[in-house]
C-alpha cells in the first residue's frame, strides 16, 4: 500500500488493514449456513465450513501484520522527519502516486458495463453491444460521427461473425421483439 | 529414446496443416496481443478461451501455447521502440532496449530480444520434453498428502518472490482462498459463504475472476487516463531485416537467462516476470559491463528476454504432471483442458501420449516460429498502436463479456467478473498485489479437496502430511521458502526500530 504524502493520507492506509479485520470478522459470521447439519460431519477438528473459517482467521492475522508493520514504519518516518526539521504533515513519505485519473470517467464506464451485462439478456447481445460501442466512445471522447458509426456497427457485425458463426456460442437474442429482430438479424447476416 | 519416438510423433502431429495453422494463428494473436500495452496475453488467452470450445482439447493447447509463447516476446516488441511494456514481464527489456532504441539501434535491439527469446523458448520446449516424463513417474507415486504439499509449495512460492510485501501479499493469498472456498464444499457438499444467492453455490471461477482482474481492470485504467479520446501517436521505428551476428554477440547472457527462467519457469507461481527480472539481476552481476547496465547494454536486454520465455515449458510441467498451473497463462491452460474433459496429472502421459507430445513439439515449433512472427508483428507495431484506447478498450470489454459468460453460459458470471474488475482496479490504484489472490482462487480450492481427502483417507490423522517423506520434504520447502521471504524483512525492520530506540535514547 502507498505511503502518502500528508499525515491524513498515512492514516488513511492504516485504515485498509483495520478494514480488512472487520470485514473477516463480519464474514466469519457467514460461513456456517447450517450449524447442525455442520456440528454433524464434522469429523475431528475439520468440517465443511473448517477450511473457510481457517482461511479468514488467516485474513486477519495478515491484515494485523500488514497493520502493526505500517503503524512502526509510519511512527519511524514521522520521528526522523520531526528531528530532521522536516514539515512531517507535508513530509514525502515513500513511493510516489500513480498517474492522475479522471475517477468519474471510470465510474461511468462502470456503471456502463454493468448496464451492457443487465441488457444483454434484455435487448440482446447484438443490440446491447452496438449500443454498448455507440455509448463507450462518447463516454472516451470520440466525438466523430463517422467514426462512432463505423466502429460500431463494423465492430458489432465482426464480433457476431466471430461469436455466433465461428465459435457458435448461445448468445443471448433478448426478450419479445428483440428477439424477433435478432433472428431477423442473424438471417439477414447469415450467421443463423 | 522412447522419448524422442514420441517426440517425432508427435511434431508430425504438429506439422498437420490444421494444427500447423491453429499454431500460427495464436503465435500472431499472442504477439500482436503482446506488444498491444493494454492486452496482456493472458488477457488475450481469457478471450481466446470461448474459441476453444469448438476445438479438439489438442487444438486447443496448440492455439494458446501458441499465443502463451507469442503473447511472451510480444510485450518486449513495445517496451523496445516506445518504452511501454506490453506486459508486465517486459518492463526489463525497456530498461536497456530502450536506450538502443534511442540510439538508433532499434533494429539491433529488436534482433536480440526476438533470438534471445526463442533461444529462452526453445530450451525450456526441450526441457519440458525431456523433463516432463520423468517429473510425471514420479509424481505417479504421489498420494493426497503430497499433492496437498505441492499445492502448498505452489501457494507460498509466491511469497518468497514478493518479499517486499510479504503481510499484504500473505493478505492477497490468504482472500483468494477465501474467493475460492466460497460455495458448496469438495467433500460434503454444504454451501459456505454463499449468503444465500444461488448463483454463488456453484462457486466462483478462477477464469471470470481472472478476466476481471486483468482485462476489465485494464480497460478501466484505459478510460481513466486524460486525452482518452486522442489518436495519439506512440512513435514509429523503421526496421530492416535482423542480423544473426548481433545476437551471437550475447550468447553467453541469453545462455544464462535461459538457465534461470527454466528454473523460474518451474516454480508455481512465480511466473515470466519474476524470471525475467532475476535473470536481469544476476546478469548486472555477472556481466564485465554490468555497472553500464541501463544505458542499452546488449546484455542487459539479452538475459531477461531469454529468461521470461523460458518460463513458459517451464511453467508447463508443474501443470502437466501434477496440475498445478504455474502462472496465470498455464492456469488457463488448465482451463481450457477442464472445459474439454482432460484432467492433467501422470496418468495424462500414460493416457494421452500423442496429446502430450504434440504439445511439446508445438510448443518447440512456436518458439521458432516466432522468430518469423516477432519480425512481422515489430514492422507493423507503429500503424497498430494508432488505434484509440477508447476502441481498443470498447472492444475488450465485450469479448471479456462474452468470456465471463461462455465460461458456464451464466449472466451472473458476468457480474462476479464485473465485481472483479472494479476490486482489480482499487487493488492497482492502491498497489496491492493482485497475483496472490489469484494465486489463492485457483489453488485454494486444490489445496482445501487434497486436504479433506487426505484426511478422510487417514482417519483425521493431521500427521500424514509429515509423516510421508515426500509430503514432508515439499512442506519443509515451503516453509523454506516462508523464511526466505519473512525473514529478511523482519530483520530489516528489527535494525530499523533498534536504530529508532538508539536515536530517541
Amino acid at each position: 500500500m502507498d505511503f502518502c504524502r500528508t499525515q491524513k493520507d498515512v492514516l488513511m492506509g492504516l485504515m485498509a488493514p483495520a478494514l480488512f479485520i472487520a470485514a473477516a470478522m463480519l464474514l466469519t459470521g457467514f460461513v456456517d449456513e447450517n450449524p447442525e447439519r455442520t456440528a454433524a460431519m464434522t469429523r475431528g477438528i475439520f468440517g465443511p465450513t473448517s477450511w473457510p473459517s481457517y482461511m479468514l482467521y488467516g485474513v486477519i492475522f495478515f491484515a494485523a501484520g500488514w497493520l502493526l508493520q505500517d503503524l512502526l514504519v509510519a511512527i519511524w518516518k514521522y520521528n526522523t522527519a520531526r528531528r530532521s526539521g522536516a514539515n512531517p504533515g507535508v513530509q514525502r513519505l515513500g513511493r510516489t502516486r500513480a498517474a492522475p485519473t479522471i475517477e468519474a470517467r471510470v465510474l461511468v464506464g462502470i456503471a456502463l458495463i454493468g448496464a451492457y451485462g443487465y441488457l444483454i439478456p434484455t435487448i440482446g447481445f447484438a443490440f446491447a453491444t452496438l449500443l454498448f460501442f455507440v455509448i463507450w466512445m462518447l463516454i472516451g471522447g470520440i466525438r466523430k460521427p463517422s467514426v462512432i458509426g463505423l466502429v460500431g456497427t463494423c465492430g458489432t457485425l465482426f464480433l457476431l461473425y466471430l461469436f455466433v458463426k465461428l465459435a457458435a456460442m448461445p448468445l443471448s437474442r433478448g426478450e419479445g421483439v428483440f428477439a424477433d429482430w435478432t433472428i431477423a438479424l442473424y438471417q439477414f447476416l447469415k450467421v443463423f | 529414446m522412447e522419448t524422442l519416438i514420441n517426440l517425432s510423433g508427435g511434431m508430425l502431429t504438429a506439422l498437420d496443416p490444421f494444427h500447423l495453422g491453429v499454431m500460427l494463428v495464436g503465435l500472431t494473436v499472442g504477439v500482436v496481443a503482446g506488444a498491444m500495452p493494454g492486452i496482456s496475453f493472458v488477457n488475450a488467452m481469457a478471450i481466446a478461451l470461448p474459441f476453444t470450445y469448438m476445438m479438439t482439447p489438442l487444438a486447443s493447447m496448440v492455439f494458446l501455447g501458441g499465443i502463451y509463447a507469442g503473447g511472451v516476446f510480444g510485450g518486449s516488441i513495445s517496451a523496445i521502440l516506445i518504452n511501454i511494456p506490453g506486459t508486465p514481464a517486459s518492463l526489463p527489456s525497456c530498461w536497456d532496449g530502450f536506450p538502443m532504441t534511442r540510439r538508433g539501434e532499434s533494429t539491433r535491439a529488436l534482433t536480440i530480444a526476438i533470438c534471445a527469446s526463442a533461444t529462452g523458448g526453445v530450451a525450456s520446449a526441450l526441457l519440458l520434453t525431456f523433463g516432463a516424463p520423468p517429473f510425471a513417474q514420479f509424481a505417479l507415486t504421489f498420494g493426497q498428502p503430497e499433492f496437498f504439499a505441492a499445492t502448498v509449495l505452489g501457494l507460498v512460492s509466491i511469497i518468497a518472490i514478493a518479499k517486499s510485501a510479504p503481510w499484504v501479499s500473505l493478505l492477497s493469498l490468504a482472500l483468494g482462498i477465501v474467493i475460492g472456498s466460497v460455495g458448496v464444499d469438495p467433500l460434503y457438499g454444504m454451501p459456505r459463504l454463499t449468503f444465500g444467492i444461488p448463483g454463488l453455490q456453484s462457486g466462483i471461477n478462477f477464469v471470470v475472476v481472472m478476466i476481471g482482474l486483468f482485462a476489465f481492470c485494464e480497460v478501466l485504467e484505459m478510460l481513466g487516463r486524460a486525452n482518452h479520446g486522442d489518436t495519439k501517436k506512440n512513435g514509429s521505428a523503421r526496421f530492416k531485416m535482423p542480423s544473426f551476428r548481433d545476437f551471437w554477440s550475447v550468447k553467453g547472457a541469453a545462455a544464462r537467462g535461459a538457465g534461470i527462467g527454466c528454473t523460474i519457469g518451474m516454480v508455481p507461481g512465480a511466473g515470466a516476470t519474476v524470471g525475467a527480472v532475476i535473470a536481469y539481476g544476476i546478469e548486472k552481476q555477472v556481466s564485465p559491463r554490468g555497472h553500464e547496465f541501463g544505458t542499452g547494454v546488449e546484455a542487459g536486454l539479452a538475459a531477461p528476454e531469454a529468461a521470461k520465455n523460458a518460463t513458459t515449458g517451464a511453467a508447463m510441467i508443474p501443470l502437466l504432471t501434477l496440475g498445478i498451473p504455474g502462472s496465470a497463462a498455464t492456469a488457463i491452460m488448465l482451463a481450457a483442458l477442464v472445459l474439454h474433459g482432460v484432467n492433467p496429472g501422470p496418468l495424462l502421459f500414460a493416457m494421452q501420449t500423442e496429446m502430450v507430445y504434440t504439445i511439446f513439439a508445438s510448443l518447440l515449433l512456436a518458439n521458432l516460429f516466432m522468430i518469423v512472427a516477432g519480425v512481422l508483428v515489430a514492422r507493423g507495431f507503429s500503424s497498430l498502436l494508432k488505434i484509440p484506447p477508447t476502441i481498443l478498450g470498447a472492444f475488450i470489454v465485450v469479448m471479456s463479456v462474452v468470456g465471463a459468460y461462455g465460461v458456464r453460459n451464466n449472466l451472473f458470471d458476468v457480474y462476479v467478473c464485473l465485481f472483479f474488475g472494479v476490486v482489480g482496479y482499487v487493488m492497482k490504484r492502491a498497489n496491492f498485489p493482485t497475483a496472490p489472490l489469484v494465486l489463492g482462487v485457483i489453488l485454494g480450492p486444490l489445496a482445501e479437496r487434497y486436504f479433506l481427502t487426505s484426511l478422510a483417507n487417514y482417519d483425521n490423522d493431521m500427521g500424514i502430511f509429515l509423516s510421508r517423506p515426500i509430503s514432508a520434504s515439499i512442506l519443509g520447502f515451503a516453509l523454506v521458502f516462508v523464511l526466505w521471504a519473512l525473514v529478511p524483512e523482519i530483520l530489516k525492520k528489527l535494525r530499523m526500530l533498534r536504530r529508532e530506540v538508539d536515536q530517541a535514547a
